[in-house]
């Protein structure tokens, strides 16, 4: 076969390839053939049904979901055929077959087997959940405090709303205030020139004359 | 197996390149060393696991079936075939085909493509969930 990409011949190898199963996306190492030029892979037809096999297999490791040996192993522990271990698990028949068969159970399927061939499960499964409930318990209790400290940015937040209102409300007046408090300090402050530049001039001094000109015209 | 080149796929497919594109197909598929590849594995395997298809032998046994049953006049799409967009055959003519199938007992839905260097892609193999859209227009 030649690369699509790159026209080289291809050769059969063991590839890393992303399977998806479930909505789930795992990597596995199957049969495939490889470009040696590009690095280019692919499954042929051949190789379909174990790549298939071995994403399922990965995604039932991943999930902690029940093994097929583990199913045929408790069924033959019981010395049961199939019909007889699917009336004990509550099951259909068909169902037994189908994961026999390598089929992914469902969690809710793997839960309710695992319930019924091992019995501890169910005080696992309530421990879990127990401790979920738990979590939601301390997230719970944890409430009060985020609520405090979401009041605590609120009353910032409406602090600095009502000093914003205070201000545009009543612009006029804080303008006409400051202009005033503006005009008071300048007056102050050319009084103070004043009485300095001519305490300088009455005692003679030559090089203020040249400054008292000028803040003569900054009072003016 | 001598490898033939595929036709070049006309907008509308000619009569000839439809033929001879099914010829290479079923040539493909009778032949137990030569290899089909899926376009996309998973959507396929799903597809197969839905009609029963475990084995690639039985998977092969279907396609092989579904190459011999559809005709020219089974060809769904007038328009300009749609170019395959999947990175295994990106660019590849894909012909569907619509036929009412004695061997599935339903009527089916059958879409391949021959890649530039003869290699057979299968997109589809299914029962359709519609009534077929389009006839072709002869």
């Amino acid at each position: 076969m030649n690369c699509l990409h790159c026209d080289s011949a291809m050769q059969t190898d063991v590839v890393e390839l992303t399977g998806q199963y479930r909505g789930r996306e795992v990597r596995v190492h199957t049969r495939g053939v490889r470009c040696p030029s590009c690095g280019f892979v692919t499954v042929r037809g051949r190789d379909m049904a174990e790549f298939r096999r071995l994403v399922k297999e990965a995604y039932r490791r991943d999930e902690q979901l029940l093994e097929v040996t583990e199913i045929q192993r408790a069924r033959k522990e019981m010395h049961a055929t199939q019909e007889s271990f699917a009336a004990y698990l509550a099951v259909g028949v068909a169902s037994v077959k189908r994961l026999e068969g390598g089929a992914v159970p469902e969690r809710l399927m793997d839960e309710h087997i695992r319930m019924r061939l091992y019995p501890e499960t169910l005080e696992v499964l309530l421990q879990e959940r127990l401790w979920d409930l738990n979590s939601l318990k301390g997230a719970l209790a944890e409430l009060p405090h985020i609520s405090a400290q979401c009041s605590l940015v609120w009353n910032g937040l409406s602090d600095c709303w009502n000093t914003y209102d205070l201000i545009t409300t009543n612009y006029d007046a804080v303008v006409q205030k400051a202009m005033t408090t503006c005009a008071e300090r300048h007056h102050s402050l050319t009084e103070i020139m004043i009485t300095a530049t001519s305490e300088d001039l009455g005692s003679g001094n030559e090089d203020s004359s040249c400054a008292a000109d000028t803040q003569l015209a900054l009072a003016a | 197996m001598q490898r033939r080149t595929p036709p070049r796929i006309s907008a509308p497919p000619t009569d000839e390149e439809l033929q001879l594109s099914l010829e290479m197909a079923r040539e493909i598929l009778a032949d137990p060393d030569e290899d089909w590849f899926p376009a996309n594995t998973f959507k396929l395997d799903e597809e197969f696991e839905r009609l029963g298809l475990d084995t690639h032998e039985a998977q092969t046994d279907a396609l092989r079936r579904a190459a011999a049953e559809v005709c020219l006049a089974d060809y769904e799409q007038p328009e300009p075939p749609g170019l395959s967009n999947e990175s295994a055959c990106r660019g590849t003519p894909m012909l569907p085909f619509y036929w009412q199938s004695e061997s599935f007992g339903s009527l089916m839905f059958f879409k391949f493509g021959l890649q530039r260097h003869g290699y057979l892609y299968v997109f589809s193999l299914h029962v359709p969930d519609f009534p077929r859209k389009r006839q072709r227009k002869r």
